[in-house]
């Protein structure tokens, strides 16, 4: 029996698949039937057909991806902030540190420890606001090292469970003077020059250290206060703001390629404001 | 010691330093950072922590929060007040 109210006539859809079963039609072949047909009101009942095929295909495949994902319901909808607001505005930053659902705009000059604890990669999780590759990475030094030592800045991938996974990219610069520092170079982990290349709406995670021991740093950071947590915890009895960024175990004093879970553990350090464009 | 206004600029390639300048700053940024210090320097004058201080920290405090204070009497431009900006005690940043 034909669809209500439809031509029992189907010039594609019942055409191009009468010969496949549930079971071994794809998505290709779906893709492949319904791309000629144009959205109008005459090819109603074709379009009607495809939906019912593609809907009986997944419910016998148990594959609901594209289902899912091109409906929209898996992706991240909020447009965060990637334009100035104003003709002429200098404001063309786009702060990583502050953006939901991971950053707050709470910021104040904070101190990487002069001493052996400090001597540890720091890291907190962003969403890409937008699709673009870095051309500037710019943060603020507060207060300069008393000796030679470089600030470390990186971008790490998610892992996919919501901790650090592989090095994109890695930057460096001298902070033994104060001031706005804009990064516009990046190696990867075989110090070869490479791009930072963000996809709108994906976890990554932005990382900071230092290359000397023991060497303190003052950046402008944000209130560990209003952050949310970035972990597990083992109870919930844990102490203010001590799960709202990760740091390494170990002392590191370089970006390593990756990093070991067992090595990282939750810290309430407050973390670097980064700004891309 | 910590300095709170750095108008200066740097931009870094991979050759290393490529340029640097000075950022103009506006009245608004000055007045941010000078009631975030005053902000945090203002729990040192609580009656248990002041009676810890030693007459010097006390006076380094009182010196700063003064300096603070007047800046906008003390300087017409933006620019010049950021510059003058009195640098903090690192014991400042305690929590």
């Amino acid at each position: 029996m034909p669809l209500p109210d439809a031509d029992k006539k189907s010039p594609r859809v019942y055409t191009n698949l009468q010969n496949l079963d549930l079971d071994s039609v794809t998505f290709a072949n779906i893709q492949s039937t319904g791309n000629p047909i144009a959205v109008e009101e005459m090819n109603e009942d074709e379009m009607r057909r495809l939906v019912l095929v593609n809907l009986a295909r997944l419910v016998t495949a148990g594959e609901w991806t594209g289902l899912l994902e091109a409906g929209g319901g898996g992706d991240y909808n909020p447009v965060l902030p990637n334009q100035a607001i104003s003709a002429g505005s200098a404001a063309n930053l786009a702060i990583l540190s502050g953006y939901p659902p991971w950053g707050n705009g709470n910021v104040g000059a904070t101190v990487l420890y002069g001493s052996t604890s400090g001597n540890k990669i720091y890291l907190y999780p962003f969403v890409a606001p937008s699709t673009i590759t870095v051309s500037n990475l710019e943060i603020s030094i507060t207060s300069a090292a008393a000796s030679t030592c470089l600030g470390l800045m990186a971008f790490y991938n998610d892992n996919g469970s919501g901790a650090p996974g592989t090095l994109i990219g890695k930057t460096s610069v001298d902070v033994e003077s104060t001031g706005v520092k804009v990064l516009t170079a990046f190696l990867d982990s075989s110090d070869d020059a490479t791009d930072i290349d963000l996809t709108l709406g994906t976890t990554y995670w932005f990382a900071m250290g230092r290359s000397a021991d023991s060497v303190a740093y003052s950046y402008n950071g944000t209130n560990a206060y209003a952050r949310p947590m970035v972990s597990f915890a083992d109870a919930p009895n844990f102490s203010a703001n001590a799960h709202t960024s990760l740091r390494t175990i170990s002392s590191m004093l370089a970006m390593p390629a990756s990093f070991t879970m067992t090595d990282l553990e939750p810290h309430s350090l407050g973390t670097m404001v980064a700004g891309i464009n | 010691m910590h300095t709170l206004m750095s108008r200066r600029r740097e931009v870094w390639g991979s050759e290393g330093l490529i340029e640097s300048s000075l950022d103009d700053v506006t009245w608004d940024q000055v007045k941010g950072i000078r009631l975030e210090w005053l902000d945090r320097t203002d729990k040192f004058y609580i009656a248990d922590r002041w009676d810890l201080l030693s007459s010097t920290s006390k006076g380094q405090l009182n010196s700063f929060r003064t300096a603070l204070r007047d800046l906008p009497q003390d300087h017409d431009e933006a620019n010049t007040a950021a510059d003058n900006m009195p640098e903090a005690q690192e014991w400042f940043m305690d929590a």
